[in-house]
């Protein structure tokens, strides 16, 4: 009993000590930084345009654990937006410090060719792009329920019937937009809000396949984990130039009021047509934010439609499916 | 930061140089004697007289010996005929034989004509009946030779009359046979284990192969060889020969000069099999128990093999003791083999089974039923089971099943009846074979093996959540499945017209059924029992049908007395989406013997694949999709070029040189982007057929005999990948390009009882896409309303990777030492130690957050430090 009670802790021992991480050294690494542009132009009033510079992964001391840090926002490059081809509305944006980005004060609107060209000491880059139709609604159902353990969850549930244009491949999104605001202990101190951007379902042309985003991050399925679907796109393969029934549901008090400590809050929740390469662009950030915890897979390479450059220039059209305001 | 270059593209001048030596030697040899031309006219003059006559009008002179009699008389009418032919008719009707030798010709009396016999038979072990491949036999007398094939079946020629025949095996004592025959006959061998290692005699053309590249191992070979957790392995083994690459350290994956991971033709008795690994890779599929023999082919690929683009895996199983029953069981750290073998009916029919099964999740589920969380289930078994049944001494039959699956399972539940959350997820995969083969024996020359198998390799994933509250019900459902099932018919002959010369003929006919993917979701919904919701949507599914025919034939003859050929062609059709694509596949080698001991080999091979593996790991995944050609996609292509030399040192050493090119056409890769599906895009949307190279040299070294065996290998290759537009269409090393590769293997026997092997290999780093760069994701993504109070910091950076396999990562190496113990004839334990120096060797790299720097380094996590694992096996008797 002890020699086999002695083999298996040499075991465990070794086994505890066999896999490791060791940092490498990969001495002086230089690289010549690209111009970024990330711009999501649509039928708002204002659209941002935002200008940035790439910098190295390694050894750079602006980040912090979870790879943030600032990027510094450029501010004196030379912006161009073009529409139509149309020089004549050529347009020299202008940059706003409070937005920290160039801004387009117009509402653009659908089928507009768009063109932006940024000119930033020796760097020069373009990239193209057009509004969509706006998305068709049929009709918008609600209705609130419940579920989960005795206590409950609300919900409100979604039943958005969409009309689909044949003939073109489109892509959608929807967002949603859920803030409360909880008072604070103290009086006289503001507050603060709280918001959420996600929405639930089980219909896999909103989960692109996957099991819903419910069921993911906990430990029941903790080895097997999904991308999760949380920028809310997706596309008609299922139903192109069909109606279809969107099914979603958003977690939702009924009433945010009588919640303990929240006074007021608003729920918008909006459907987007968005343009062939936003759609790339989101669906590939989803599987690279993915990847990163995972080194066994092949890196995701995100989706960039910016010449000589990076970043993205997409676009779409929005549409209201619901705005609750409780004040 | 990159190292992608455009290179200019190697011509395989070297190669073609060496391949057309020979011929231009043999050419140039036959030239010469053509363009002399005799013309003579003697009546009833002496021999000696016609000689004087052609040494005057030619510049050849006679040279023979006194014992040749030139006195008979003969008349001769010859017309500008050439030396050759001017010779057949001086010398008709005499006993006088003639050979010239650059500007001489030698006269020698002639051998009486021979009666010739075929002796033909099996080669086997005397107590199990165990057949024993590529087991020699010599007849003494003749210095005839031949070796057995893979049923363990010889036919040779000899001189009728008294001959004294030899079998001989390794790990067997020698035995001889006085004999004297007149006729064709059959004679088995039944051979004993010795403990000595048995002199090996090879006689003419035995021994020399014009083949290269070919490597064999036994199963006892494969259990001594020290292996990760104890667990011996077969596909291991082999990724210790030059040329050989694992891919990931500790997995089975094979990269055979500069070849994908799907590219080898794994057979099982003859079968195809598609997925090769146990837990991700970690093991391979074939227990060693059952294992008999293993080939390998890395080039000079024969006729007879097609269907991939870089090897060749040939295994062969046991088929079993004809006259005892026994068993085995091995009890490892991770999991148990059980063997069993005996006869049905004694000398007549025989069974072998073989079963081995994980048991880590037997702890898993001891724990689950003390918890209420969910504890993740994982195993894995596979079954092998034989029968093999002798008609009589011409005729066999073969009955054989493999049955292997993975599974990782959790699930949950919580609440009570009227408020529950169940979830599950389930992952099923495995392949399943079942063939049925018939050895035949027309004649002692001709063997023919009939075979009819299924085969089938399947994924299957579900994940399935339910849950109530009250009056509401909820289910849903998501299954994903992968699978193909083939259907196959194979005859392949034997022919063996002489002692000398070896054709294979046959041909094949296989029906897949692919279905790359289903991907679906079932939804149920219900409330106060009224049903809102059910429905079953698929969103994939992917079904292909295909038909594949194909035929070859071989033969490996002496062109010359120096000169050895294996020439062949294999022909493929393969029917898919109405559309046929045929390929003929020459195959070449070429061999010779400069003289007993050292020779030159050189070989092309054309080869053809139809099935692609889509991955996007490193590792062996249940989920990467084995995928047919289709109408848009034209099956792979390799042109595989190889020249080297054999030296035997002397009995016990040897040493040989190889150098490859290879050209490969039409591999598929998942484009940039693309690795991460969306349900709704097929996966031919998703890939791209491009170009491959690889080209370097190995070296291997061998000892054979003695107490202490084994063999150093090295090899020094390059491999590289281009495509239309990934990697921005420029040229870029492949994942597993290892510029340098050392093995050594030893095996030391230090006496009866105690056998030590040591292994130590060395490679160059894998390359890795590494990204240097990063840049700001669009702010606000997830909402669009940039509120001065937007709670949401910045978003993480997104990477930029400027080109594929940028990066090359930090060499692995490791030492790994086996020690097998017999405690008695039926004890056996086995104590290994993996890297026992615990060099943390590279698995995967990956940009991570420093504390004490204060920044982003890059961190390597190296899987298996030192890894000690004890091995108890018994065998009942």
């Amino acid at each position: 009993m002890k020699k086999k009670v002695y083999i298996f802790s040499i075991f465990v021992i070794s086994m505890i000590s066999s896999s490791c991480e060791t940092e490498i050294d990969l001495g002086d690494i230089a690289i010549k930084p690209h111009l970024v542009l990330n711009a999501s132009l649509s039928n708002a009033d204002t659209s941002r345009i935002y200008i940035s510079e790439s910098r190295p992964i390694f050894h750079f001391s602006n980040t912090s654990q979870w790879g943030e840090g600032n990027f510094l926002s450029i501010d004196n490059a030379d912006v161009d937006l073009l529409i139509n081809n149309n020089n004549k509305t050529k347009e020299r944006l202008q940059y706003s410090i409070k937005d920290s980005s160039y801004l387009y004060l117009k509402p653009l609107k659908a089928s507009d060719q768009l063109s932006i060209e940024v000119q930033y000491k020796d760097k020069k880059i373009n990239a193209q792009t057009s509004i969509p139709n706006a998305p068709e609604i049929l009709s918008v159902d609600t209705f609130s329920f419940s579920k989960g353990n005795s206590y409950g969850q609300d919900y409100l549930r979604f039943h958005v019937k969409i009309k689909d244009q044949a003939v073109t491949k489109n892509f959608y999104r929807i967002t949603v937009d859920f803030a409360q605001h909880r008072q604070s202990f103290w009086p006289g101190d503001g507050g603060y809000w709280t918001r959420s951007s996600q929405f639930i379902s089980d219909d896999p042309v909103l989960t692109n396949g996957s099991p819903n985003s419910n069921n993911q991050g906990d430990d029941d399925f903790g080895m097997i984990i999904f991308p999760t679907n949380y920028f809310g796109i997706f596309h008609d393969a299922a139903f192109n130039g069909e109606e279809y029934l969107l099914d979603f549901y958003v977690s939702y008090p009924l009433f945010i009021s009588q919640m303990d400590y929240y006074d007021k809050g608003h729920l918008r929740v909006n459907l987007q047509t968005i343009s062939e390469d936003l759609y790339k662009y989101y669906f590939s950030l989803q599987r690279y934010m993915h990847s990163l915890n995972d080194g066994f897979i092949e890196p995701a390479i995100v989706f960039s439609n910016i010449n000589k450059g990076l970043g993205i220039l997409g676009a779409y059209n929005e549409v209201s499916v619901i705005k609750l305001e409780e004040k | 930061m990159s190292n992608n270059k455009d290179k200019i593209e190697h011509k395989p001048i070297v190669f073609y140089l060496l391949f057309f030596i020979n011929l231009l030697f043999l050419a140039q040899e036959v030239s010469a004697q053509k363009r002399v031309l005799i013309s003579l006219e003697m009546a009833d003059v002496s021999l000696k007289n016609i000689l004087r006559e052609v040494e005057r009008t030619s510049d050849y002179s006679f040279v023979y010996k006194e014992t040749i009699d030139l006195n008979k008389k003969k008349s001769v009418l010859i017309e500008n005929k050439d030396l050759q032919t001017s010779l057949d008719i001086i010398f008709d009707q005499t006993d006088i034989a003639w050979h010239i030798s650059k500007k001489h010709i030698l006269l020698s009396n002639r051998k009486p004509k021979i009666a010739m016999i075929t002796v033909a038979g099996y080669i086997a072990d005397r107590h199990s009946g165990e057949t024993l491949i590529s087991a020699s036999v010599v007849d003494k007398t003749s210095n005839k030779a031949a070796m057995t094939n893979l049923y363990g079946y010889y036919t040779i020629r000899v001189p009728r009359g008294n001959i004294q025949m030899q079998a001989s095996y390794i790990g067997y004592s020698t035995e001889i046979r006085r004999i004297n025959f007149q006729k064709d006959t059959i004679i088995n061998f039944g051979l004993q284990i010795g403990h000595e290692l048995a002199e090996i005699v090879v006689g003419e053309n035995s021994r020399f192969s014009p083949s290269s590249g070919s490597f064999e191992l036994s199963g006892m070979a494969i259990k001594s060889m020290p292996a990760v957790f104890g667990e011996s392995d077969v596909l291991k083994s082999l990724q210790y020969l030059p040329g050989v690459q694992s891919g990931t350290e500790g997995t089975s994956g094979m990269y055979v000069r500069g070849g994908g991971g799907d590219q080898n033709l794994v057979l099982l008795d003859g079968v195809p099999i598609y997925s090769t690994g146990h837990a991700y890779g970690l093991f391979s599929i074939f227990n060693g128990d059952a294992v008999k023999k293993v080939s390998l082919h890395k080039g000079s690929f024969p006729a007879r093999f097609g269907g991939r683009l870089s090897s060749v895996i040939d295994i062969r199983l046991r088929d079993g003791d004809m006259q005892k029953y026994k068993s085995t069981i091995s009890i490892g750290l991770l999991s148990s083999s059980f063997n069993v073998e005996g006869p049905i009916v004694k000398n007549k029919t025989s069974f072998n089974l073989s079963v081995r099964r994980s048991y880590v999740d037997a702890f898993a589920r001891i724990g689950k039923m003390f918890t209420p969380e969910s504890v993740p289930i994982f195993y894995l078994y596979d079954l092998n089971a034989k029968i093999n049944h002798r008609f009589s001494d011409k005729s066999r039959l073969y009955l054989s099943l493999y049955d292997g699956k993975d599974a990782f399972g959790s699930e949950s539940k919580s609440g009570s009846t009227e408020y529950f959350n169940h979830s599950a997820v389930n992952y099923k995969w495995g392949n399943r074979v079942a063939s049925t083969r018939w050895n035949y024996v027309f004649n002692n020359n001709l063997f023919v093996n009939y075979m009819l198998a299924y085969n089938s390799y399947e994924f299957r994933y579900k994940s399935w959540q339910e849950s109530k509250n009250l009056q509401y019900f909820n289910s849903t459902e998501i299954f994903q499945s992968s699978a193909i099932k083939d259907l196959s018919i194979h005859a392949d002959f034997e022919y063996f017209p002489d002692s000398k010369q070896h054709m294979r003929f046959g041909g094949g006919a296989i029906y897949h059924r692919f279905t790359p993917e289903v991907h679906g979701s079932k939804v149920r919904e219900e409330e106060n029992g009224s049903e809102l919701v059910n429905k079953t949507n698929h969103f994939l599914n992917d079904k292909i049908k295909a038909k594949e025919l194909s035929a070859y034939f071989e033969d490996e003859l002496p062109i010359t007395e120096k000169l050895k050929a294996n020439i062949g062609m294999h022909f493929s059709l393969f029917d898919v989406q109405n559309k046929t694509y045929t390929s003929l596949q020459p195959r070449i080698s070429l061999g010779y013997e400069l003289d007993q001991n050292l020779s030159l080999k050189t070989s092309y091979t054309k080869m053809n694949q139809h099935v692609n593996l889509l991955t996007s790991s490193t590792l062996i995944m249940p989920t990467d999709l084995w995928v047919p050609i289709t109408s848009k996609l034209k099956p792979m292509e390799s042109h595989q070029f190889t020249a080297g030399t054999h030296y035997d040192i002397n009995k016990a050493y040897n040493v040989s040189v190889e150098g490859f090119y290879k050209q490969m056409h039409n591999i598929l890769e998942y484009k940039d982007g693309s690795a991460w599906k969306d349900a709704y895009t097929s996966w031919e949307d998703q890939v791209e057929a491009g170009r491959g190279w690889a080209y370097g040299a190995e070296v291997l070294i061998q000892k054979k005999r003695g107490r202490l065996t084994g063999w150093l290998g090295y090899s020094l290759a390059w491999n590289d990948r281009k495509f239309e537009t990934i990697n921005q269409g420029k040229r870029f090393n492949a994942k597993y390009d290892r510029r340098h590769d050392i093995s050594l293997v030893l095996v030391y026997k230090i006496n009866n009882k105690l056998e030590l092997s040591a292994s130590w290999m060395f490679a160059s780093g894998n390359k890795a896409t590494l990204p240097f760069e990063e840049y700001q994701q669009m702010p606000n993504v997830g909402m669009d309303d940039l509120a001065p109070n937007n709670t949401y910091g910045p978003s993480r950076p997104i990477s930029y990777v400027e080109g594929r396999n940028n990066y090359r990562l930090p060499p692995t190496h490791h030492l790994d030492l086996n020690l097998n113990i017999h405690k008695s004839d039926k004890k056996l334990w086995t104590v290994s130690v993996y890297n026992v120096y615990n060099r943390a060797n590279p698995s995967i790299v990956h940009p991570e957050y420093s504390y004490k720097k204060e920044s982003t380094t890059l961190m390597q996590y190296s899987l298996f430090g030192l890894i000690p694992s004890i091995t108890y096996t018994y065998k009942f008797r």
